[in-house]
């Protein structure tokens, strides 16, 4: 089976829409697919709720100062125009960013969080949504070894 | 050999393809998938999908910016 990988590392509106069409679309195909979540691009895989866990203050700022969740990502230009491109999208029929993750797992699509960013980043597995992969790098070198197509969005 | 279709007109990439996947992996071997979308890169997508998929793209027209494509089903 023809398998693909993609570093979702940014986090941003455009770019995760982009590798989440990507990755429904490879997994339409036939292929196989992992998509590993490092640094800003965890922030897809935060509860859209504010989950209570003990963590230090530093890393309590950060994540409160961070998107929850796909519903709040933002553009990576014209920021102010998130919302403007969202109701544009709606309009015209694209599927949500939400939607596409939700359809991306339902066809088989791997998801990988990178454990030593979620560290850094203080997030915990209870902020994060169910159903996860956990991991490093040798995974996600693993899975790019035996992929025809590798991406860093 | 039963005959489906389906309608994936007005969805965006990369709907169509999905619903596409969708509806001939349910299939049986052999059976006729017929796929109507109004998105412009499905015309050559789904190209792309049979070729990939070892499915036979036994025709596809534009009629009148509905793209329809005729798909049987090749057993894997």
């Amino acid at each position: 089976m023809t398998k693909n990988a993609i570093i979702l590392f940014s986090g941003d509106f455009d770019k995760s829409m982009a590798a989440m069409i990507i990755a429904n679309g490879a997994a339409a195909m036939g292929n196989e697919v992992t998509i590993f979540f490092t640094f800003w691009g965890l922030n897809l895989l935060r509860k859209p709720e504010k989950v209570n866990v003990k963590k230090p203050f530093m890393e309590k700022m950060f994540g409160s100062m961070m998107p929850r969740g796909p519903g709040e990502a933002k553009l990576s230009k014209m920021t102010w125009a998130t919302g403007m491109m969202k109701k544009t999208m709606k309009k015209k029929n694209v599927m949500e960013l939400q939607a596409l993750m939700e359809q991306a797992r339902a066809m088989g699509v791997r998801f990988i969080a990178c454990t030593m960013s979620m560290d850094v980043m203080g997030m915990r597995k209870e902020e994060l949504i169910d159903g996860l992969d956990y991991a490093g790098v040798a995974t996600y070198i693993g899975a790019a070894d035996e992929s025809t197509i590798t991406l860093f969005i | 050999m039963a005959e489906r279709l389906v309608n994936a007109r007005g969805m965006r990439c990369p709907q169509p393809i999905v619903e596409t996947a969708r509806a001939v992996n349910a299939a049986a071997e052999l059976d006729i998938i017929i796929v109507e979308a109004t998105d412009e890169g499905f015309f050559r997508d789904i190209k792309a999908w049979c070729a990939k998929t070892n499915n036979e793209l036994v025709s596809l027209e534009n009629r009148l910016g509905v793209y329809r494509a005729v798909i049987k089903k090749i057993g894997r």
